[in-house]
């Protein structure tokens, strides 16, 4: 059947709508990226405000204000931060807490989706859930049991209760993420592998890991930025210097540093720079991660 | 089958079966342990202590509901949970409008889509407590940024967080810029929409409003469903940034006149200030109900505003 209607007009009425509806397009196009662009500033305004402050003396922010751009690159506001700030402890340990922590959950959340998904069993749905309803679990519940528990064994202002703590608690999602992956690899994979005479470590290591990296990386990435980040549990857990994280240490520093603005603004470029190299390198798997299935805010 | 049968095999006592039992439960013994000792432990402990007077001094004294019924007349408590109240129906609504504008606005570029991505995902990955510094200078009266902005349009903004009626807007305002989880899970509902919907409707004459209203919203609602429920959430468990911002100036938590007491702030203070730990545990499982019951009352409304396509 032919549509009548586009007999209606002719050939130059045609290619006049054709006209103005590109002009119409082109027009919401580029308000779209003005749109975009003056977001896009308003949004990294305040990153970039801290990055040239971090580079700027005290005389010079009073004189100039926060926002006026450096005469020169100085790096005394790193340097004071890092040496007298005592930043440099703070970031070694929370790069002690940080990575054996991601590992760690990582590494038992890999065992657990392995089983979960290549030897159910009777119940083990049940026991799926009942992991995975941990990601939900509020925090707040458990505070003062840890508290008290960490001071028991004697473990209290030492870097063990937060690994532990994110090891526990990050584990439903890490669990949760590498048994729908491996639920997508196909059983005859390994069946081969058991076939050839692979056993189930084997069959681990050999087959299912090497496949399944971009999931563990999504993991890593995720688990990196949410225990590097961590503000409360090192807060409770962690009293004197030289065991602090980096985000408790740039609290105490910052009653230190109250009008020194130019060193609070080091201290919080070197607190994101990890999370930051992480974002930017595997943007792609923290994409990916944050949206699989929408599991966690 | 047959086959077997008759040739008669010894049966060895590690079966596959009974081999694959063994491993799984090999394998899950580490959850189980870390579980009963990190999670269903201190829980059970945890409701125990909220029936009891603990400063973690000595041992605790039972005291039934004491606890509770302090809570039920403590002002501060309820002061702390109006506050947690207005800053979640302020900013949830904000977070969700602010990243959902912003996922759609990304949804239409074509050109340099993941520039625009990372640079309002970024805020998102710094860490809360740098953020909080941050914003601080931001809203700092005399030379922040904010209130320079507001000059020019003739406005003399307010002493944000160091005025007791200011800071939690501040507050707000700053939730506003880390909305990056949020955007991308909106973007990820928002390509799964079929295009072929907007050109039929296209066809049938619907304008961008009428697509939006009818397509967009009605197909997102899961997702907006989902994250309305974890920001409301998250939004009630509010800690790093008012716990920050208000001890910032060697403030007491909740500073400037605990105009941002939020109820996690005074669950803090009621444990390690105050070493109130019975109330403190008591305190979040109040806190714990109230969650529930939100989340419950959210999804009793779905049926009316979710589809699930």
């Amino acid at each position: 059947m032919t549509d009548l209607s586009l007999y209606r007009y002719s050939q130059e009425e045609w290619d006049r709508l054709a006209a103005r509806e590109a002009t119409r397009r082109r027009v919401l196009q580029v308000v779209l990226y003005l749109l975009l662009t003056v977001l896009v500033i308003l949004y990294s305004m305040p990153s970039i405000g801290v990055l040239i402050t971090s580079f700027k003396s005290n005389a010079e922010i009073s004189r100039g204000g926060l926002w006026s751009a450096p005469a020169q690159l100085n790096f005394a506001n790193y340097q004071e931060a890092w040496v007298n700030g005592n930043v440099r402890t703070y970031a070694l340990n929370s790069f002690l807490v940080t990575i054996p922590a991601t590992v760690l959950s990582i590494a038992l959340g890999v065992l657990l989706g392995y089983v979960f998904s290549q030897l159910p069993f009777r119940g083990s749905e049940a026991l799926f859930i009942l992991i995975v309803s941990g990601m939900f679990f509020p925090p707040q519940i458990v505070l003062v049991p840890l508290f008290r528990l960490f001071n028991t064994v004697g473990l209290y202002n030492t870097l063990w209760p937060m690994i532990i703590v994110h090891v526990a608690f990050g584990l439903p999602i890490c669990t949760l993420i590498t048994r729908n992956f491996f639920a997508t690899v196909p059983s005859a994979l390994r069946e081969a592998a058991i076939i050839d005479g692979a056993n189930e470590g084997q069959i681990l290591v050999k087959v299912m890991l090497p496949i399944s990296l971009p999931a563990l990386a999504v993991l890593a990435t995720l688990q990196f930025t949410w225990i590097w980040n961590d503000f409360l549990w090192p807060l409770i857990f962690t009293q004197s210097d030289n065991s602090r994280t980096i985000m408790v240490g740039l609290i105490s520093l910052k009653g230190q540093y109250s009008v020194a603005w130019g060193v609070q603004g080091a201290m919080s470029v070197i607190a994101s720079i990890p999370t930051l190299f992480i974002f930017i390198f595997f943007q792609r798997y923290f994409i990916s991660g944050l949206t699989l299935g929408a599991v966690k805010g | 089958m047959a086959v077997s049968s008759r040739i008669q095999l010894r049966k060895p006592f590690l079966t596959t079966k009974r081999r694959e039992a063994l491993i799984f439960y090999l394998l899950v013994a580490p959850w189980v342990i870390g579980f009963l000792v990190f999670t269903l432990g201190p829980i059970l402990f945890s409701l125990y202590v909220s029936f009891t007077q603990w400063s973690m001094l000595s041992q605790p004294v039972w005291v039934g509901l004491e606890n509770y019924r302090n809570i039920f007349q403590d002002p501060d408590i309820g002061h702390s949970l109006g506050i947690t109240a207005k800053y979640s129906l302020a900013s949830v609504p904000l977070r969700l409008v602010v990243a959902l504008f912003l996922a759609i606005l990304l949804n239409e570029a074509t050109i340099a889509v993941g520039l625009f991505r990372t640079a309002f995902y970024l805020p998102g990955v710094v860490a809360s407590v740098s953020v909080a510094v941050l914003w601080q200078w931001i809203f700092n009266p005399r030379f922040g940024p904010f209130n320079a902005a507001l000059r020019l349009f003739g406005i003399q903004g307010p002493s944000w967080f160091s005025d007791p009626n200011w800071a939690i807007w501040g507050l707000v305002i700053m939730s506003a810029w880390g909305v990056g989880g949020e955007m991308l899970i909106f973007l990820a509902g928002l390509k799964g929409i079929p295009q072929t919907l907007y050109e039929a409707a296209e066809i049938d004459g619907a304008g961008r409003l009428q697509r939006f209203l009818r397509i967009t919203l009605p197909i997102l609602s899961p997702t907006i469903f989902f994250n309305l429920v974890m920001s409301v959430i998250g939004s009630f468990q509010t800690f790093d940034s008012a716990f920050v911002i208000s001890t910032a100036r060697a403030g007491a938590i909740g500073s400037p006149l605990k105009s941002t007491l939020f109820y996690m702030l005074y669950l803090y203070q009621n444990a390690f200030s105050f070493l109130k730990m019975g109330y403190a545990a008591a305190m979040a499982w109040v806190l714990f109900i109230v969650i529930v019951s939100i989340t419950y009352l959210i999804n009793r409304t779905s049926s009316r505003w979710v589809f699930y396509g």
